[in-house]
């Protein structure tokens, strides 16, 4: 017997017990086993591959009973929404396609009731509709004539009409960025965040009084001392000033 | 019970579709070991296996899932256990590394020299538990090759007839898989004499 040959009758590890084998095969199997240490090499290596793989086999755990009680349960159940399915199909789907334009509708609604939010946050800086109430600490010292300004000062005007729509900056984003939100000349009266100064502001041109003058200052023009303008924020507080004069 | 026991698993699955549970009873008795035994060893997992065969079963159940030209119910179920098995394996893969070549053979070393001290039981545990290593870190279409005919004890054609391949192909990568295990095993089949007594072991 060659290698090839025993190695042929041995290639399967968990047939590796020659004494299935008849007589004749199986002396001829142990002869050659016994001058050839290569093929002893693999015998001893088959033999205990497939002790191996038998222990392996035989480890496998039965079926445990909770699963076939599982299995039985995910049939039933399986089967029960089947027929359900099967009953009520005309009405789930009229109830899917109900839901579907309801929902576009309640989206269609929400989208037109929060449109004009977005519009009232593009106004910007300039924009002033309707002269606000003056802030409560500027009241006293101002005099009684107040203009209210429809355009926006000169030097942010022409610096936005240069700009792109596009590229025109927001005034929150402003805010955010380089912490003066103000146009150029504007002096900060208070402090100016994204939550403070969100939303539009006013300018309103106020003319100031000597403090001296002040208890008489409703009577004559000749005490002024200052024109300026003033931000106001849409809560009625002042943000900014500007001298004129 | 007699009547359906005659009938092919396909039958058995359209009355069972049908809502006859005897016919899906008779079915899962039919294919559950199968399916079951592959899964857990591919997985080395008891929990994953029920998982597996779990839904395996509800896979079946699907309406219109089998057609009879995708084969017998037996091999469309194994397919379906097979994709499980490999999702199951991605999902896991992160978590689960095989121990290296080294760490087998110093195992194996250990378990040779400490035969007699350890009950018999424990030392075919860890056994099983190196040969099962060594066979989820073989290659997959060896692997698969090795399970289905070793393990699981199908038939070459059988084996052929679940992986889609001819059965020349299965014998082919039987004998490579059993190559490759060969090597992996190698400490264990030189430590294997010396389970018997504490002659080879130096400690």
């Amino acid at each position: 017997m060659t290698c090839q040959e025993l190695r042929c009758y041995l290639e399967n590890p968990l047939r590796t017990d020659i004494y299935v084998y008849t007589e004749t095969l199986a002396k001829a199997v142990s002869e050659h086993l016994a001058s050839c240490e290569e093929c002893t090499g693999f015998f001893g290596e088959q033999r205990s591959l497939g002790m191996g793989l038998i222990l392996a086999r035989d480890s496998a755990p039965q079926v445990p009973a909770s699963l076939d009680a599982t299995a039985i349960g995910n049939y039933r159940r399986q089967m029960m929404v089947g027929t359900c399915t099967k009953t009520m199909g005309r009405p789930r789907r009229f109830a899917s396609a109900w839901l579907r334009w309801s929902l576009a509708a309640a989206t269609a609604v929400i989208a037109i009731a929060s449109a004009p939010l977005f519009e009232n946050r593009k106004t910007t800086l300039t924009s002033v509709p309707t002269p606000a109430p003056l802030p409560a600490q500027l009241s006293s010292q101002v005099s009684a004539k107040q203009e209210s300004m429809p355009a926006a000062p000169s030097n942010q005007s022409k610096h936005e009409q240069a700009l792109a729509p596009g590229k025109r900056p927001h005034p929150e984003r402003s805010v955010a960025k380089t912490g003066n939100p103000f146009p150029a000349g504007f002096a900060s009266l208070m402090y100016c965040d994204e939550l403070t100064c969100a939303g539009a502001m006013e300018v309103i041109r106020v003319q100031l009084l000597r403090d001296t003058d002040v208890a008489a200052s409703n009577s004559t023009h000749s005490n002024i001392s200052a024109v300026a303008e003033v931000l106001v924020g849409p809560d009625g507080v002042a943000r900014g000033i500007r001298i004129l004069q | 019970m007699n009547e359906l026991e005659t009938r092919s698993d396909a039958e058995l699955l359209k009355l069972s579709l049908a809502g006859q549970e005897s016919a899906f009873r008779l079915l899962y008795e039919r294919l559950k070991r199968g399916i079951f035994r592959y899964a857990y060893y591919m997985t080395n997992s008891q929990t994953e296996a029920e998982e597996v065969t779990q839904e395996v079963f509800i896979a079946l159940l699907k309406a219109g899932a089998y057609r009879k030209e995708l084969g017998d119910v037996g091999g469309f179920a194994f397919g379906i256990a097979r994709n499980l098995v490999r999702r199951l394996e991605r999902r896991e893969h992160v978590y689960r590394p095989l121990p290296a070549n080294d760490a087998l053979d110093n195992s194996f070393a250990r378990l040779a020299c400490s035969a007699e001290a350890l009950p018999a039981q424990l030392i075919r545990s860890q056994i099983v538990k190196k040969v099962q290593t060594a066979v989820a870190s073989l290659p997959d279409h060896y692997r698969q090759a090795v399970v289905l005919c070793d393990l699981c004890e199908l038939s070459y054609s059988e084996a052929a007839c679940r992986l889609g391949c001819a059965v020349g192909t299965v014998r082919s990568r039987l004998s490579r898989g059993h190559a490759l295990l060969r090597e992996k095993l190698k400490p264990l089949s030189k430590a294997e004499p010396a389970i018997g007594g504490t002659e080879g072991c130096l400690i």
